[in-house]
């Protein structure tokens, strides 16, 4: 049946309009303070030392933690699909937690536990030469923790389309375990896997509470981007505040882009 | 007449459904729209109950002008193939729905969907919710709800295409017997010309966005308007030029008699009770069906040569060239 | 996104009917592995926290929530949580429909819109934020010190949930029984009502929920972040939330060189 009536397009131009204001035109801003004195901005940070390590520091920090979350989150969820065992669905309610969790909560519960003086087993590991709050050990926890549900969020509902029949199929066929994981079960969930992959990139590079708290935020050290555009932006410097931001929300932006176009289009 | 259609067409982009289709269909009778997938007679269908509206033409529901009416105002019961049931009510929600829309007294809407739950043999599962139904019943309680507001015409849309082979000859029965005792004008799309021949009083066939014939089972099948319609409406053959049924011809192992094509057996198959049997003549394979009886009769193997003929009664249609 | 919790019918009864394989060495080690990163990461840093703010006893903890300002500031924030929630409920539903239902052109940009907030950093949130409804705000409205502008922040950052979790749920609905529904007399509002309605409101609700705990839950970040926290310093009985005065009696910032703007400097 065909929608018919005005309310179509009152409805469409509402959607429009409330995007706009909430969501297009302030990041449009974003773009245009950034650029406001041509390239400067863009140019002043990208030649400042400190800035230039923050920005390194959050990609080594990002590219750690999606990795861990990589394997973690496929692992998990072929455990939580194809396999059962006790507590099964406690474990798959609190691996959903960290979505909901605030983030200074995340930090700080880091900080219980791994904080060099007064955390569980912080003064231990330190003992042993291993410092994680403060340190860019503590600064991967943060990050993999916020964006820990993501990967499997993505490749869950991928596996259980799926179905198991192909990997029993190979499996009479004589794969062992690992053949039929990489020659079949991979594949089939391959961009399920890259939509997870892309996303929790996105959320990593962004961490800002979490990695605000366990950081330690030392200049040239363990001060990630997000960290700068903050000090950025108290300290006043307005456009090296928008830089940074800018380059972040390139990024989220890209991510999102390169989702959208990988998604197969559903419901044609 | 209940339904009058003249004119009808409707493109769907570059496709073309239905092509200046008219149609009318008689009040308290049960016509089937037969016809391959694709061929448009779902979509005449859905342009009947307004859930499509045709580029061009009219429709008349029971004399009033129906071109224009939303869904909502044409009092049409439709059945889908795929029930269409509302998941989150129960059967008796379901049934009353379109009842509670026209604000039925509580008292009369319980009366009713009683009654309707009998009808369709749904009596003890009332409470139940769609998903714990089969997909038999399921239809059934469709049907109820598509007749609870006593519609004007009930229209239904491959309604056994979704079920399997022995419930959809149950079902198709039962529809049969249903029909009987309710009277209401009823119209039902189906691919299955057998589905057709046996429930119908009438069949419109419809190809290419085009209506072929209009008639009742015995018309179709004895006098098939042309080619298209007499393949459609069962298994046929050739022979020389003539298109015909294979059970309509005779196989003699006598002399040649005139008319008749002299051949070699070339296959035997045996299908149940009936044995096919193809004859090579020249280039042509014609296959002929026959009882067992008349098989063993014959006394014939692979090899033998036989004499082909048309029977006295038989029905045939000259070959169209394509 | 978030796909996998919904559509309770389907999935679970593939998942039963099929049945999952028992452990064997391999997949039990993996679980192992999998249990003890899980546990360190996630499981023993938020029972920390739970420990610690229960370590002075429950009364403790009551009198921390029941003193003054920290039932002002949770009252802020599960009001703001509730509000924020409500519009997302509304223009969520809305545009999942027109996304579904509705064709036109630029609805493929409208989609990457969607997801941006979830993948902006939320210190650039903030900034996005301010760059149109801060001091230099083009459209010449102010609200950045206001109850307002923390509002603005929670509809931002949790504009995917509902959309995204309403969304597949509407494409996977049959127009069928829509038509069944029109055919039997309903008008498109009595339709929506009563039969579009009921299909979505799990995925409705598991949105909101979502938007709910993401929105209580991001006061915090909104406070440390600058678009926020001057409120927070600037006006503290006005905006200061309760999810700031949680980490201030869970137990101190452990640094003095980190946390919140309003001590760092």
């Amino acid at each position: 049946m065909a929608e018919r009536g005005a309310g179509r397009y009152v409805a469409r131009l509402v959607v429009v309009a409330y995007l706009f204001f909430l969501v297009a035109w302030p990041l449009f801003l974003v773009g245009q303070n950034t650029f406001e004195g041509g390239l400067e901005n863009l140019r002043g940070i990208l030649q400042d030392p400190d800035v230039v390590h923050a920005l390194r520091l959050s990609l080594i920090v990002a590219v750690i933690a999606v990795v861990v979350n990589t394997v973690f989150g496929v692992g998990v969820s072929l455990l939580l699909v194809r396999y059962e065992f006790p507590g099964k669905r406690l474990l798959s309610a609190l691996l959903d937690v960290p979505l909901s969790v605030s983030p200074i909560v995340v930090g700080l519960s880091l900080v219980l536990v791994y904080g060099g003086r007064n955390g569980w087993f912080g003064p231990t590991l330190e003992s042993a030469g291993l410092q994680v709050i403060f340190a860019t050990p503590g600064i991967v926890m943060a990050t993999a923790f916020v964006a820990l549900p993501l990967v499997i969020r993505e490749v869950v509902p991928v596996l259980e389309e799926v179905g198991d029949e192909q990997e029993q199929a190979a499996r009479s066929l004589g794969a062992n375990a690992l053949q039929t994981f990489w020659r079949i079960t991979l594949p089939a969930i391959k961009w399920g896997v890259i939509y997870g992959v892309v996303l929790s990139l996105a959320r990593s590079l962004g961490e800002f509470g979490a990695v605000k708290v366990v950081s330690g935020n030392v200049l040239g050290e363990t001060r990630t981007t997000t960290l700068v555009v903050e000090e950025k932006y108290l300290n006043f410097d307005k456009g090296g505040a928008y830089a940074a931001a800018f380059l972040l929300a390139l990024v989220a932006v890209a991510a999102i882009i390169v989702v959208s176009l990988l998604r197969p289009k559903e419901s044609k | 007449m209940s339904i009058e259609i003249s004119g009808v067409s409707k493109r769907f982009g570059s496709f073309v459904a239905l092509d200046d289709v008219s149609v009318s269909i008689p009040s308290g009778q049960l016509t089937a729209l037969l016809g391959p997938s694709g061929g448009g007679k779902s979509t005449l269908l859905r342009i009947i109950a307004g859930l499509e509206q045709a580029d061009s033409g009219s429709v008349r529901i029971e004399g009033v002008d129906a071109t224009g009416l939303p869904p909502q105002k044409r009092d049409v019961g439709f059945v889908f193939q795929h029930y269409a049931a509302f998941k989150h009510m129960s059967v008796r929600r379901n049934v009353a729905f379109g009842l509670e829309i026209r604000r039925r007294p509580k008292a009369e809407i319980r009366r009713r969907v009683d009654e309707l739950l009998r009808l369709v043999h749904l009596e003890q599962f009332g409470d139940r919710l769609p998903a714990q139904l089969s997909g038999g019943q399921r239809q059934r309680m469709a049907l109820a709800r598509a007749l609870a507001v006593e519609p004007t015409v009930l229209l239904l849309d491959e309604p056994f295409g979704a079920l399997d082979a022995k419930v959809r000859k149950e079902l198709r029965d039962w529809l049969r017997r249903l029909h009987d005792e309710v009277h209401v004008t009823t119209v039902f799309v189906t691919h299955d010309q057998e589905e057709a021949l046996e429930v119908a009083d009438e069949i419109v066939v419809i190809n290419d966005g085009r209506v072929e014939q209009i008639g009742t089972p015995d018309e179709l099948y004895d006098a098939p308007a042309n080619d298209f319609v007499m393949r459609f409406l069962g298994p046929v053959t050739q022979l020389g030029d003539r298109l015909v049924r294979p059970h309509d011809l005779v196989i003699h192992t006598g002399e040649a008699a005139p008319g008749a094509v002299t051949g070699r057996v070339t296959r035997i198959t045996r299908i149940g009770f009936e044995i096919r049997v193809e004859v090579t003549a020249g280039e042509q394979v014609v296959i002929v069906t026959l009882t067992r009886t008349r098989f063993r009769a014959l006394d014939i193997g692979e090899g033998s040569t036989v004499q082909v003929a048309l029977a006295p009664e038989a029905v045939d249609a000259p070959l169209e060239v394509a | 996104m978030t796909s996998a919790t919904l559509a309770p019918d389907r999935p679970a009864t593939r998942r039963s009917a099929r049945g999952g394989r028992r452990l064997d060495r391999y997949s039990g080690l993996g679980l192992g592995v999998a249990m003890l990163w899980f546990s360190l990461l996630v499981l023993i840093p938020l029972t920390a926290v739970v420990v610690t703010a229960s370590e002075g006893g429950w009364g403790r903890f009551w009198d921390a929530v029941t003193n003054e300002q920290t039932a002002a500031a949770i009252r802020l924030t599960v009001g703001t949580a509730l509000g924020v929630t409500l519009v997302n409920v509304v223009m969520g539903t809305l545009i999942a429909w027109v996304l579904v239902r509705d064709r036109f052109f630029g609805k493929r940009l409208l989609e990457i819109l969607i997801d941006i907030p979830f993948a902006l950093p939320t210190i650039v949130a903030g900034l996005v934020l301010l760059s149109l409804y801060g001091p230099e705000s083009p459209l010449g409205v102010d609200i950045h010190n206001t109850r307002i502008a923390v509002f603005l922040a929670f509809l931002f950052v949790t504009l995917p949930f509902i959309v995204r979790t309403v969304q597949p749920v509407l494409a996977e609905l049959d127009k069928e029984v829509e038509e069944a529904a029109a055919s039997l007399g309903a008008s498109r509002f009595t339709t929506f009502r009563r039969v579009i309605l009921p299909s979505l409101t799990p995925a409705i609700a598991a949105g909101a929920a979502l938007s709910f705990a993401r929105g209580s839950a991001s006061t915090a970040r909104w406070c440390s972040c600058p678009a926020t926290c001057r409120c927070v310093r600037r006006s503290p009985r006005s905006a200061s939330s309760a999810a700031s005065r949680t980490t201030t009696w869970t137990a101190p910032p452990p640094s003095p060189r980190c946390c919140w703007p309003s001590r760092s400097r």
